[in-house]
């Protein structure tokens, strides 16, 4: 039985909902009322590694309309740099080469996307990700503002990364992107994503999900960097079904907010298809990072790697969690993962839980992980070269991040990471 | 080649065999309050130890079964009988022992063994353990080897001071079930400087249908002293389930080292639920022999808590999970002091349709400094009925460690069998000799006679693996 306050606060959620998204067909809307009752009914996620009973996340409002943008100069420089540029949770920027309209590349807002390509979107809207895995999923799925809609016509390539900025200024709230993205039959697409907001006192909470769907022989590559602010609150889940023979490539790169729970899935649902994924973390002050990677072989003959590497410092704590998942009929698989953590500080915390899940003979499944310190003798050797040893552990930290974040084959987003973990070590 | 596989296929689990009904007093199924207060009351305990099993009750039954590891789904705790006394006294001799009860033994080759290599065997059938014996040189160093109960009688203060220390009946819900029904199990006490240079070795017989066997082991290794204490445990096979839940604690200290063997081949109707924990002092070390062949489902951890600086701690285990198997094992240490080194080895192999998971947990407190871990878990999986888990935790949490972890999931190497099967062996031989190189590492510890049976022990299991 709904108490009496359980139903007005489901009404004012309906209504928010309504208000915010009266254009929206039917479909949507009702999906969006449904996914609101699911929020509403689903407990806090219980996650073993990361409490977040303490955090308060009840008291960042979510039913308020976020405000609008200040024009900054810093700003306006840094949105005209991107193809789409959201703020505070709203789409404030579109470019897009002519050469790319001319190939027949729809890059649209999500809002747009459901106004002009209404079955592209009811068509795959939430086939990747289940919208009612998990509380703030469902309030992404029930709030979502607007987002990225890319659809990449068969055999088409991109010759530039789609490039995707998402802001948030320090009065905003609760930030809900929502991103869809189909690359058709032997496409080929570089998406970048980058995640920043400003300091501010008041906490935030993002919710922000990415959904991609790869047609046979279809090749993404998906970066993304997240830079926000310390007071930041980050749910972040990506899903990709990748099609026959097709690629997914993950880029993560995770230095900012102060909790992150992130999730990153690959289903590898047709023969052939291959997931890469590589995941950059580096912690510090009293970040908590929680993150999770999923490679699922269903069809047989298909294939992954998971790599991630992180740097722990001050009173920073991650948990990375690798999932290489066999299912029963992927015959011919091979499932691989390496992680690897250089602690810097004794009293960060890193957690690792690289599991194989297998359920099929004619596969081979392995995973490598390893934690340990800065060497002791290279600092010396450098130290004993007329470094100082500041100097030195930034150059071990280079050394130990190189070979993943060398291996990004996207230059500009190759020199942003690298820029990322420069202030995480300075700070 | 068809006969020998037919031959090959028919060979079952070998000590299937019961007794029929040989105890004589045999409690009710279920449990409460009257059940606990009647084992201590017929074991003639002091009041603490009454208390501290009514209290061990109320934690049972207040705490969630586990929501992880393996199905827990049909086992009822209704419906298992908590004690069975099969004899009126313990035997010193094997003539004391009732006739049927040492058939059973002679059966499963223990006095044998024991005439030919060991320090002293306990026997344990049901709820007591019905032979005690120690080689009388080893007595006359002051080694203590008994059954718990005799111990609670004869070492009152040295059993209570250590007693529920290392495995509170907080800890897990089966660990309170055991302390508030526990019978039996071994009681082991080397005291400082002396070695006990021959395996010590405790046999589990369960013989009646659903029964709860609930031994409670404590094993004291004072300053640098050495033993090694060999486990070996068999039941029945009835339709119906039996549980088996151990507690085993082990206190090793300065200097000293401890091995504890396990050779684990229940019925397939076992539930197997026990938690097994020692902690390694300033330069002890700590090794755990794990093999887990039979039962219906195994959950066991065992783990090594490296308290004092330059603790090492070992587990080397192998998981064989059949028809309608899962052993769900691992092994976790916790480093807690500087200087600390850890290794765990883990094979397992799943055949006809069984289901292994390795569970561990390597974990470095603040302070442990310049500590080491090695982790390396292997599996085999035979056939594409059978599946595997593998899922490895560590927690860091000192900046100055290392931590390394492998693992890999494969089927036998093609080439490896081509490679033999080219030399003329069968395609049931070239597998039996590949799955015996895997388990290598972990026979290869075994006391000789009791890797003569692991070998043994496995053949039979690999029989049948191919086709």
């Amino acid at each position: 039985m709904a108490s009496m306050a359980d139903i007005k606060i489901t009404n004012q959620l309906h209504q928010f909902a309504a208000e915010q998204h009266r254009d929206e067909p039917n479909w949507l809307m009702n999906r969006r009322l449904h996914l609101a009752d699911t929020y509403l009914a689903l407990p806090l996620p219980v996650r073993q590694r990361t409490p977040l009973k303490n955090r308060k996340l009840d008291r960042i409002p979510i039913l308020t309309v976020q405000p609008d943008a200040l024009a900054s100069d810093s700003l306006t420089e840094l949105l005209k740099l991107v193809n789409l540029a959201m703020v505070n949770g709203r789409v404030v920027q579109i470019a897009i080469p002519q050469s790319w309209k001319d190939k027949g590349v729809i890059l649209l807002s999500m809002k747009d996307a459901v106004q002009s390509v209404p079955q592209l979107v009811q068509e795959y809207l939430g086939t990747v990700i289940n919208d009612e895995v998990d509380k703030f999923q469902a309030l992404n799925g029930a709030l979502w503002q607007d987002g990225l809609f890319v659809y990449i016509p068969p055999r088409v390539a991109l010759d530039e990364p789609i490039t995707v900025m998402h802001y948030g200024d320090a009065q905003a709230t609760s930030i809900l992107p929502r991103n869809l993205i189909i690359a058709d039959k032997e496409s080929s697409v570089v998406i970048v994503e980058q995640y920043l907001s400003e300091p501010g006192a008041a906490k935030s909470l993002w919710s922000a999900a990415t959904e991609i769907v790869l047609k046979e022989g279809a090749v993404m590559h998906y970066g993304a960097i997240q830079q926000l602010a310390p007071a930041a609150e980050v749910f972040v889940r990506r899903g990709c079904t990748v099609g026959r023979d097709a690629v997914v490539n993950w880029h993560i790169g995770e230095f900012g907010a102060g909790l992150v729970v992130s999730e990153h899935l690959s289903i590898l649902g047709e023969p052939g298809g291959k997931s890469e994924s590589t995941t950059v973390f580096f912690g510090s002050s009293n970040q908590h990072q929680d993150y999770t990677a999923i490679d699922r072989h269903i069809a047989p003959h298909t294939t992954s790697r998971m790599v991630a590497r992180g740097v722990m410092k001050n009173e920073a704590r991650s948990v990375f969690t690798g999932i290489t998942d066999i299912k029963k009929g992927a015959v011919g698989s091979d499932g691989r993962q390496k992680e690897k953590i250089l602690m810097l500080s004794d009293t960060a915390r890193a957690d690792a839980i690289p599991s194989l899940l297998i359920e099929e003979n004619d596969v081979f499944a392995a995973h490598a992980a390893s934690a340990g310190p800065v060497d002791e003798a290279t600092i010396f050797y450098l130290m004993s070269r007329g470094l100082s040893k500041p100097e030195a552990v930034r150059l071990i930290v280079q050394g130990f991040l190189a070979p993943v974040i060398d291996a990004i084959p996207l230059g500009p987003l190759r020199q942003d990471v690298w820029n990322a973990v420069e202030r995480k070590i300075a700070q | 080649m068809a006969t020998t596989r037919q031959s090959l296929v028919n060979e079952e689990y070998q000590y299937g065999f019961n007794d029929g009904n040989v105890g004589v007093l045999k409690f009710n199924r279920g449990l409460s309050r009257g059940t606990v207060e009647e084992i201590s009351r017929i074991k003639k305990e002091p009041k603490w130890m009454l208390d501290f099993r009514l209290h061990a009750l109320d934690v049972f039954f207040k705490k969630p079964m586990p929501h992880w590891g393996g199905n827990l789904n049909t086992l009822n705790f209704d419906d298992i009988v908590y004690y069975v006394k099969p004899s009126e006294n313990q035997g010193r001799t094997w003539e004391d022992v009732p006739q049927a009860i040492k058939d059973t033994f002679e059966r499963l080759g223990i006095p044998e063994a024991e005439r030919k290599f060991l320090a002293g065997v306990s026997a344990q059938y049901e709820s007591e353990v019905v032979y005690h014996s120690i080689r009388k040189d080893l007595q006359e160093k002051g080694i203590i080897f008994t059954d718990t109960d005799s111990a609670l009688r004869e070492y009152p203060e040295i059993l209570r001071e250590y007693f529920g220390t290392i495995i509170p009946p907080e800890d897990n819900k089966f660990a309170a079930l055991n302390s508030a029904v526990w019978s039996g199990g071994s009681f082991v006490y080397i005291p400082k400087g002396v070695t006990c240079d021959v395996p010590m070795q405790a046999y589990f017989r369960i013989n009646s249908e659903n029964m709860g066997q609930f031994e409670r082991t404590l094993i004291i290794a004072e300053e640098g002293s050495f033993g090694h204490y060999v486990e070996g445990c068999t039941a029945p096979i009835y339709s119906s389930e039996s549980l088996h839940s151990a507690v085993v604690e082990i206190i090793v200290k300065d200097e000293a080292r401890m091995r504890y063997t396990t050779v684990q081949n229940w019925a397939p109707n076992v539930y197997n639920l026990v938690t097994k924990r020692a902690v390694a002092y300033k330069n002890a070390t700590m090794e755990w022999v794990d093999g887990n062949i039979g039962s219906k489902l195994t959950m066991k951890y065992p783990s090594v808590y490296l308290l004092g600086e330059g603790a090492r701690g070992m587990v080397l285990s192998i998981a064989v999970a059949g028809k309608d198997q899962h052993q769900d094992t691992g092994a976790k240490m916790i480093h807690a002091a500087p200087n600390t080194t850890s290794t765990i080895v883990s094979k397992s192999i799943s055949q006809h349709g069984g289901k292994t998971t390795y569970r561990g947990l390597v974990h470095f407190a603040p302070g442990a400094d310049h500590s080491k871990s090695n982790v390396k878990c292997d599996t085999l999986i035979m056939d594409n009925a059978s599946t595997s888990d593998t899922v490895p935790y560590s927690e860091v949490a000192d900046s100055n460690v290392e931590m390394e972890h492998e693992a890999t999931v494969t089927k036998v190497s093609e080439e490896q069998l081509f490679y033999l099967t080219s030399r003329g062996l069968t395609e049931e031989e070239a597998t039996r000799l590949i799955v015996m190189g895997f388990i290598e590492p972990f026979t290869r510890e075994l006391p000789m006679e009791f890797a003569v049976e692991m070998n043994r022990l496995i053949k039979f299991e690999m029989e049948g693996a191919i086709g």
